[in-house]
């Protein structure tokens, strides 16, 4: 029995002494954690350009004020051999298993990313929950101009920025899993957040004029009036045709995407006072339930019917005319009704335009058809131009802000 | 009665055993071809295997109370000498021939995910080291410690499913028919083999109390794996899709990679590929106990222990007979399909045999 006991202990002693885990271990300032990955077009055919931002340890790094991130470029013809040559190049071993975000040139987005971003969703390192963006230019040139202001470290700054943005709805968080999920569902087309640098002249460029009643003009990101700061815009949403960027939806039209797909959490619109039509009326909205949303087929051809829920709060009226009670109330409900309603459509046209389904309606469809291969023969992608659109918003303004009515100036 | 019989394992022990003997296929890849085949009726082939199982073992159950002794015996008794060796070495070949291949997948599935930089065989020789030791702790020991595991896979499995909530995409469950209900049903009855290890239950028989609680135990660990992996199958149909959900290796991990509640619950896969490796780890060691078992019964050994040396070297020598991981599910797909003569042929031969024998007995015991 004694030498059973000790028998078992000695086998017990020796298995905790093998299984500690020391033998393969890392330290900190042994890894180099890549914490973005640029992806653009090579200057030669079937080439890639290959941008990875790496964080330097604070052990490491110069003292207060010194750079928070590295870049390295490299050209290869895979992103396999791209990472190769990384090793080559820092001293440290390169993981990639804390990126945040895959960067993605214009170019290359509208070239196609079906060859490139196939190791990604394979290959251990990479993982669905990383953030993809499109940037106007290259993802080299965005790394080396993003300096962020206020958060000390960078990958915080893409995890924040991205996490943030569903706040206004000006531009639509994206991963690669959710990116991969709707290139291969056939309900739906893909779509990125859309990042660029902005020159910081103050002047910007407007991307979609304001609908009737409406106060906000919408920008593409990098053509926001704006100085100072980060020179990155994170703004708008990278429309793609399967694998391919076709064109961009601006920051009034990506928060219309977003509450078609429900995902629209707060945010300030400004439209023309229905009484007086030099002023402006500021409410925040959000969403008073999930959009309904029901996609039928009327003889063959396809019939979508989006109803749209929206609650509000008056955060300002400039012309003073008491919105708050009665039937004015209505008018000002029935006015952001009106708005986001010509809004909605505009938006929907401009994807039917290009025959995009970023909205995903086509899962709305599949429950009407009985298998897979019945609703793969349909082809959606291709009919989703055809389809005619009924949008319906109903406001209801909730909340006054902290003022029951405005006494006017004498 | 022998050192194998042991006879006093309850209801709780025999759910760990049918669990770990059929949930771990959940981590592997076998899901994907399910998912592949019937798209969003997957549901459906899974409750087909559940309940054709559970048929199959009420026959076999019937088949041993009606004949007195161990697996074998009933065997002899029903079909002769000749016949007996056969069903039996079929069914060492099944339960050795799973255990194998799920231990080369597991060790292949370590490698991918968590030690990519470990030689091959270390992980095999480890991983079969450990089966081996519980193997020779006997049945008890293995199912106990089941027991033990159960809630943390049971809730592991349904914590993933919730936080991946974020993710869900309901109308991927749509178009409701998937790939068709015939494919679905057909596709339910082929597969039963993914259950066969409810039959552990038959030959492992002398180790429970009686046959009421066999039968307990198929239909409560039977039930309670089908509502685990119908939930798992939804979840994971809604936040993949046909498409994407049947080009995965391995589901529950890839599942688990999607984590992502805040800046600070994030990559939380490492914490479920524990559950999975003891999960692989048990369902391997109980695989092979199973085999050995019945070739201890079948050369009426005195003791089982000192042919677990022997099984755990040839289970490891197998597992690395496929030259790559490609060609070790095509046989793990194979193993399915010749599964099928350990699932309706041989369990149909007993109870026709059985029946007919009772009905032999009965004018006799008449006049």
């Amino acid at each position: 029995m004694c030498r059973q006991l000790m028998w078992w202990t000695g086998l017990l002693v020796g298995i905790s002494i093998l299984l500690s885990g020391c033998n393969g271990a890392k330290e900190l300032d042994q890894r180099a954690n890549v914490i973005a990955i640029g992806l653009d077009t090579g200057q030669q055919e079937g080439m890639f350009t290959v941008s990875y931002q790496l964080a330097i340890p604070k052990g490491e790094s110069k003292g207060e004020g010194s750079e928070e991130a590295v870049v390295l470029t490299n050209t290869a013809a895979s992103i396999a051999e791209a990472r190769n040559l990384l090793s080559s190049e820092v001293a440290m071993q390169p993981v990639l298993a804390h990126a945040k975000i895959i960067v993605i040139g214009e170019a290359l987005a509208r070239k196609g990313l079906d060859k490139i971003l196939g190791p990604f969703m394979r290959y251990r390192e990479y993982r669905g929950t990383m953030y993809v963006v499109v940037t106007r230019g290259t993802a080299k040139s965005f790394f080396e101009q993003n300096k962020p202001a206020f958060v000390a470290s960078m990958s915080k700054f893409y995890e924040q920025k991205l996490a943030n943005g569903e706040e206004a709805g000006y531009f639509l968080s994206t991963t690669l899993h959710q990116y991969y999920a709707r290139l291969k569902s056939n309900s739906g087309q893909p779509y990125m957040t859309f990042v660029a640098i902005n020159p910081m002249t103050g002047e910007g460029h407007i991307s979609t004029s304001k609908a009737t009643g409406d106060k906000l003009d919408g920008y593409n990101a990098g053509d926001i009036p704006r100085q100072g700061g980060n020179a990155v815009d994170f703004a708008g949403v990278a429309m793609f045709d399967h694998d391919k960027m076709v064109a961009t939806l601006s920051t009034t039209e990506a928060r219309m995407l977003s509450m078609v797909l429900g995902r629209y959490s707060s945010g300030f619109i400004v439209v023309e006072d229905p009484l007086d039509s030099k002023s402006a009326v500021n409410v925040s909205l959000r969403l008073g339930s999930k959009p309904k949303i029901s996609v039928t087929l009327v003889e063959g051809k396809p019939m979508i019917n989006v109803h749209i829920l929206l609650e509000g709060e008056i955060t300002s009226i400039a012309s003073g005319i008491g919105y708050e009670q009665g039937s004015q109330l209505d008018i000002l409900e029935d006015q952001i009704n009106k708005t986001m309603q010509q809004q909605m459509i505009n938006m929907i046209k401009r994807t039917q335009e290009y025959n995009v389904d970023v909205a995903g309606f086509g899962y709305y469809l599949r429950p009407a058809f009985q298998s897979n291969k019945e609703f793969d023969d349909y082809k959606w992608n291709e009919k989703f131009n055809q389809a005619e659109v009924n949008v319906e918003v109903n406001t209801q303004i909730r909340r006054t802000g902290l003022m029951i009515r405005t006494v006017p100036i004498e | 009665m022998k050192a194998y019989h042991v006879g006093k394992m309850g209801i709780a022990e025999g759910i760990a055993l049918v669990f770990g003997l059929v949930i771990p296929h959940l981590f592997l890849s076998r899901l994907a071809d399910v998912i592949q085949e019937n798209g969003q009726l997957s549901w459906l082939t899974m409750s087909f295997y559940t309940v054709i199982s559970l048929v199959v073992l009420f026959m076999m159950v019937y088949v041993i109370h009606s004949v007195p002794g161990d697996f074998v015996t009933v065997c002899q008794q029903l079909v002769g000498n000749l016949g007996a060796w056969l069903i039996v070495i079929v069914y060492i070949c099944l339960f050795f021939a799973n255990s194998s291949l799920l231990l080369r997948q597991y060790a292949e599935y370590t490698l991918i995910t968590a030690l990519p930089k470990v030689n091959f065989q270390l992980v095999i020789v480890w991983y079969a080291l450990t089966t081996g030791i519980m193997c020779y702790l006997g049945i008890e020991a293995l199912c106990r410690t089941g027991y033990i595991l159960l809630p943390f896979m049971a809730g592991g499995l349904m914590l993933v499913c919730v936080m991946v909530s974020p993710f869900y995409v309901a109308y991927n469950l749509t178009p409701w028919q998937g790939n068709g209900i015939q494919v679905a049903v057909q596709s339910g009855i082929k597969g039963v083999g993914f259950n066969i290890g409810v039959l552990s239950l038959v030959f492992l028989s002398s180790a429970f109390q009686n046959g009421k609680t066999i039968k307990k135990i198929a239909l409560y660990a039977l039930g309670g794996s089908l509502v685990l992996r119908i939930t798992f199958m939804l979840v994971y149909t809604m936040v993949f899709g046909v498409a994407i959900g049947s080009e995965k290796v391995m589901p529950f991990f890839e599942l688990a990679r999607l984590v992502y509640i805040n800046q600070y619950i994030q990559r939380i896969e490492a914490l479920f590929i524990v559950v999975w490796v003891f999960i692989g780890l048990l369902a391997i060691a109980s695989s092979l106990y199973i085999g050995l078992y019945l070739i201890t019964v079948l050369l009426k050994l005195p003791t089982m222990r000192p042919i677990v040396p022997l099984g755990v070297m040839a289970i490891a020598q197998f597992s690395m007979l496929p030259p790559d991981i490609g060609y070790t599910i095509y046989v793990d797909r194979l193993m399915l399909q010749v599964s099928q003569v350990g699932i309706y042929l041989f369990p149909g031969i007993l109870f026709i045999m059985a029946l007919v024998k009772k009905r032999r007995k009965k004018p006799c015991a008449d006049s």
